[in-house]
């Protein structure tokens, strides 16, 4: 080892060890590797050199090119910034979901008060089922117009008026079904009775989603705070 | 200029993980790599170490992970690249970054006025 090495690995270990000590302060559980990370950088760095610039001028520019010490605490210390595991990309699709589910109970809630909750053999499978996708899909496009996905923080009003839009479409869209073209299209009949209809169901249907998002909602603000 | 020089550092400091993640961006790296990259980057260049804490932070978080590979000239190298929540992550770290961009340079323009 020549006396130039020798030089160089007193001061990378001094180095290490203000390092090591000043990381020390952090939990953090990768703070060994970095340690070994910052030795092997320091090796290259050496390495680099060639044995004619190995000088103790160019063996201190090194480390003051490494940085002090405390900067490696105070870049590891996650509590800084600190990441959330669940993406907005997984929260998006959380909240359409729940929205989704919110759409077929108010539907469902709507059929049920309509039929005073009885005779589900009348209106389930004949009545709400064929209405379920294409109320669900309605519904879930404008809300997703309006940005509804995008968190609970929404004031009240909008609730009101984005719920009387997606109601608007689901109303005239059946009026389109039913009256236009299901008076010259046979097999639409069978696919829907549309005689068997309630009417009021429109109306409840936009009262029981109106309540279930508000309640949503402000459940959701509530445990934010 | 005391005020200007801590401004700069912290400024350089709060960006340093959106840098590192966009330097693997295109593939594996290793430390020493992305440090003679930055060093070229104006206004980016930072200390040497500094690369290693927000590495290791980074693969705590998971958006990065590491790999040994032999070298020819020296003992083996330690390889970082992104995974896939990282390349997630980067894409909402950089729309955000635009969006503060273009924020900043209409305030400057006048347009909020």
């Amino acid at each position: 080892m020549t006396s130039e090495t020798k030089r160089w690995e007193s001061l990378k270990a001094e180095y290490l060890r203000q390092v090591e000590l000043a990381i020390s302060s952090v939990k953090h559980p990768r703070r060994h590797e970095v340690l070994e990370d910052v030795r092997s950088h320091l090796d290259q760095r050496f390495a680099d050199l060639g044995p004619d610039r190995q000088t103790p001028e160019n063996m201190e520019k090194i480390l003051e090119e490494m940085g002090p010490a405390s900067d490696y605490a105070e870049l590891l210390d996650s509590e800084a910034v600190p990441f959330q595991r669940n993406t907005p990309q997984k929260n998006h699709f959380r909240i359409v979901l729940i929205y989704s589910i919110l759409f077929i109970l108010g539907l469902f809630l709507a059929f049920g008060a309509a039929y005073n909750f009885q005779d589900f053999n009348q209106w389930f499978c004949t009545l709400f089922l064929p209405l379920l996708i294409p109320v669900l899909v309605i519904k879930l496009v404008v809300f997703g117009y309006f940005k509804f996905y995008q968190g609970w923080g929404l004031p009240f009003w909008k609730i009101i008026s984005v719920n009387w839009i997606g109601n608007l479409w689901f109303v005239a869209l059946f009026f389109v079904f039913g009256y236009v073209l299901g008076r010259n299209i046979s097999s639409l009949n069978d696919w829907f009775p549309f005689d068997q209809f309630r009417q009021v169901i429109f109306l409840l249907d936009w009262f029981f989603t109106l309540v279930l998002v508000w309640v949503t909602v402000l459940f959701f603000k509530k445990t934010a705070k | 200029m005391e005020l200007q020089n801590n401004w700069q550092t912290q400024l350089r400091k709060g960006l340093l993980d959106i840098v590192m993640l966009n330097l693997l961006r295109h593939g594996a790296c290793h430390g020493y790599e992305m440090v003679q990259t930055l060093k070229k980057i104006e206004g980016l260049a930072i200390r040497e170490g500094n690369i290693y804490p927000i590495l290791a932070r980074l693969q705590t978080d998971g958006l990065v992970i590491s790999h040994s590979e032999t070298s020819r000239d020296g003992p083996p190298r330690k390889y970082f690249e992104l995974t896939r929540l990282g390349r997630v992550r980067l894409k909402e770290m950089n729309t955000h970054w635009d969006q503060i961009y273009k924020s900043i340079r209409d305030i400057r323009k006048g347009k909020y006025r």
